[in-house]
């Protein structure tokens, strides 16, 4: 799959080239090959692993020197940790304190994925649906199990509302059901769509800036603008996707 | 600071934090969501919840009739099915949107009255 869309990237030929989608293109760094499976270190994982080390690096050396008034930095790490604490005291209550350490990795891991993004000549992870689908998935799962430890069968109750006619049962059950197993989709499909757009987006108006000779003004006026709103973009997505799996986890937890 | 005639700063730290963190337990609740969406936010929540909501109806449908080999009829239950699921989706957005929306108005009355 690497290979087709290399291969299309690069089937614009020579001279002046307009190719929006190059930027989402993933190509092996290091190969590795372990049997029908590529498992190779893509650039993909090269800004992965820049995103954590940025993040371990943010939170441990600032806070080595254990100082009473914090720093710029570790003022930096703290509104982090009280934004996530807050979003999650807010949404799930105290038992889901609990789940604190996964909420602010997925949390940060996000936020610094999509603002690397914004570098320009760097590679966004969260733009391929692999990515964000995965994340959730494991959100969906996470949450599911967490329901069914905490409550057991009762939790099968979640996909039948109070107060339903006992004959509406097996219509309702699919509904619920299946807006049940949305949830990982549209969180999926949010994040993605909404960094695949604007990173597209960004790359076409920009493109249009040489074409149009001295009316280029306007077209690169157009892009400082969404550069900012690209800013606020990678911040808002990464808070609704924790905000979100928050709320989820409140479900499994409380039930309503 | 290791002075011992000279209180420390850190005194009522301790008592600062437990008042701040009482406070706090008051406004716990669960599920709620004070943050008040932006337009183009709140279209855009609703349109992927819309979106997969169907999808997932419609993946459904297709795997069960390629696996009993009833085409198209799980595909049709289930699209309608994945319609019925887009609205209760939809339908929960705004019941949560406006929750929240009531909340930052009863917060915004408490505050002015507080004042």
């Amino acid at each position: 799959m690497a290979e087709a869309q290399s291969a299309n990237g690069h089937g614009g030929g020579g001279g002046f080239e307009l190719d929006p989608l190059h930027q989402f293109e993933i190509h092996a760094i290091v190969p590795i090959q372990v049997g029908d499976l590529n498992l190779s270190y893509t650039n993909s994982s090269l800004w992965m692993t820049i995103a954590v080390i940025l993040i371990t690096a943010l939170m441990t050396l600032p806070t080595r020197g254990r100082a009473l008034i914090p720093g710029r930095i570790q003022s930096i790490a703290e509104v982090l940790y009280e934004t996530t604490a807050n979003m999650l005291r807010e949404s799930a209550g105290r038992e889901g304190r609990a789940y604190f350490p996964f909420i602010f990795s997925l949390f940060s891991f996000l936020l610094v994925g999509n603002l690397q993004g914004l570098i320009p000549g760097s590679f966004t992870f969260t733009s391929h649906i692999v990515v964000t689908f995965s994340l959730a998935i494991v959100v969906f799962l996470g949450t599911t199990a967490i329901g069914f430890i905490k409550h057991g069968p009762h939790f099968l109750k979640f996909f039948m509302p109070e107060g339903a006619p006992i004959w509406s049962a097996p219509l309702l059950v699919f509904i619920e059901l299946i807006s049940y197993l949305s949830r990982p989709v549209s969180l999926a499909l949010r994040l993605f769509a909404n960094m695949l757009v604007g990173h597209a987006l960004l790359k076409t108006i920009a493109g249009f800036v040489f074409v149009l000779g001295i009316a280029g003004i306007v077209p690169l006026a157009a892009t400082v603008a969404i550069t900012a709103l690209e800013f606020l973009v990678a911040v808002l997505q990464a808070y609704v996707f924790a905000i979100l799996s928050c709320i989820y986890l409140n479900d499994a937890l409380h039930m309503h | 600071m290791n002075d011992p005639e000279k209180p420390s700063p850190l005194d009522g730290l301790g008592k600062r934090i437990k008042a701040a963190r009482e406070r706090r337990e008051d406004r716990e609740g669960s599920g709620r969501q004070s943050r008040s969406y932006s337009g183009l936010g709140l279209g855009l929540r609703i349109t992927t919840e819309m979106v997969s909501a169907l999808a997932v109806g419609v993946g459904i449908g297709l795997v069960l009739d390629t696996w009993l080999g009833t085409q198209p009829w799980f595909l049709i239950v289930f699209f309608v099915l994945g319609a019925a699921a887009a609205f209760v989706n939809l339908i929960r957005v705004a019941n949560q949107v406006d929750a929240a929306r009531r909340r930052d108005e009863e917060g915004a009355e408490r505050r002015d009255d507080g004042a």
